[in-house]
């Protein structure tokens, strides 16, 4: 069964749906829905070159679609990209899995693409998933941010923010802050933090660097003398820290964001 | 039962690399898939206890460094064989042991 939480107005509740494994939908009720679909997040890589973040998924929504309890969707949801982890040499990370709709009253398939694994190469950057599909239905949305050195964030009004080498924290969203359980009505809403990073000067044996809050990016990580160190998960859809380090030192790169589908009954 | 799947088309070219999903939905909705499996590195023993032998040090290094520390005469002498330890016809097998 999918999360379901009601929004309250006007005295009727207008649930919504948090959709976190792939599955048929029907709609329980009459009326009409805004959907919004998010791929999965890029993992980061690991190694002693770069960073190599992952980028985020992208985001794709359907303002408002008439149904009916005879309608039925396919929803599609893509995993965030695995962690890597090694101890010396050069890993790139995972991408993260499509999120895709289809279904009544929709053209065909609707795809958010999951953004890139984090690349070991000072010469490229992990790049966003894009979104794809007719937009006969008012389906629209934007690439996510790409992965540098911390995570790519989701971008709900314009592409994905990524990091711009000031100050090293995982990308914001630029979706309105307060986790996503606060989304209602049309809107879906984030977190307010990207990861912060962990390096040497954290001290101890082990670095580990932040997770990144909803549709915000991970964390990096960096060592030169620890045992482990682990750079911060994407958070939903987003991307991961890239994870640094001599040899002989376990790397660990963080976790893809989980893509995620979240239906929302309007009212009216 | 894995709950990822790698979805492919008929040439076997990946056409979604990771979805969350039961593996009945996938029957029903995809014609060539497999379960996604996580890709691990093989890690050798010398490996291991290298990465022993660092924590090791990192561990015993404020007692090192402090004068008053309790058996801190052994701790330098392990400390060392700790270092000497990878160039040494023990390692990996054995490893050096803090005297009491």
């Amino acid at each position: 069964m999918p999360y379901a939480f009601g929004a309250a107005a006007g005295g009727k509740t207008y649930p919504q749906y948090f959709i976190t494994k792939s599955q048929t939908w029907v709609p329980p009720e009459d009326g009409n829905i805004c959907i919004h679909v998010i791929g999965g997040g890029g993992s980061g890589a690991v190694g002693s070159t770069v960073y190599g973040a992952g980028a985020a998924g992208a985001y794709g929504k359907i303002a408002s679609l008439a149904v009916t309890t005879a309608g039925s969707f396919t929803l599609v949801v893509g995993s965030g990209g695995t962690k890597r982890w090694g101890y010396n040499g050069v890993i790139d990370g995972v991408s993260g899995g499509n999120s895709t709709i289809a279904g009544t009253g929709i053209t065909g398939t609707l795809t958010c693409g999951g953004g890139e694994g984090g690349i070991q190469s000072s010469a490229a950057n992990a790049g966003g998933g894009a979104v794809s599909g007719s937009a006969n239905e008012g389906w629209a949305g934007f690439s996510g941010g790409i992965g540098v050195v911390t995570g790519g964030a989701v971008g709900v009004y314009a592409t994905g923010a990524h990091d711009t080498g000031t100050d090293y924290i995982g990308a914001r969203t630029d979706a309105p802050i307060g986790g996503i359980l606060m989304s209602r009505y049309g809107t879906i809403c984030g977190g307010e933090r990207g990861g912060n990073w962990a390096s040497n000067m954290n001290g101890s044996a082990t670095r580990l660097a932040i997770h990144g809050e909803d549709l915000c990016g991970g964390g990096y990580a960096y060592t030169s003398v620890g045992v482990n160190s682990f750079s911060g998960n994407g958070g939903i859809g987003a991307g991961a820290g890239g994870c640094k380090g001599n040899n002989y030192i376990y790397l660990h790169s963080g976790y893809g964001g989980h893509g995620i589908i979240l239906i929302q009954y309007l009212p009216g | 039962m894995s709950s990822k799947w790698v979805i492919k088309d008929a040439g076997g070219n990946i056409t979604n690399p990771c979805i969350t999903a039961e593996e009945s939905f996938v029957a029903e909705n995809f014609e060539y898939y497999e379960a996604y499996t996580e890709a691990t590195p093989t890690v050798s023993a010398a490996v291991t206890e290298k990465l022993w032998r660092n924590e090791e040090l990192i561990e015993t290094d404020m007692a090192a460094q402090t004068p008053d520390w309790p058996n801190r005469d052994n701790i330098i002498i392990y400390r060392a064989a700790l270092r000497a330890w990878p160039a040494s016809s023990d390692f990996p097998a054995t490893r050096p042991v803090l005297g009491t």
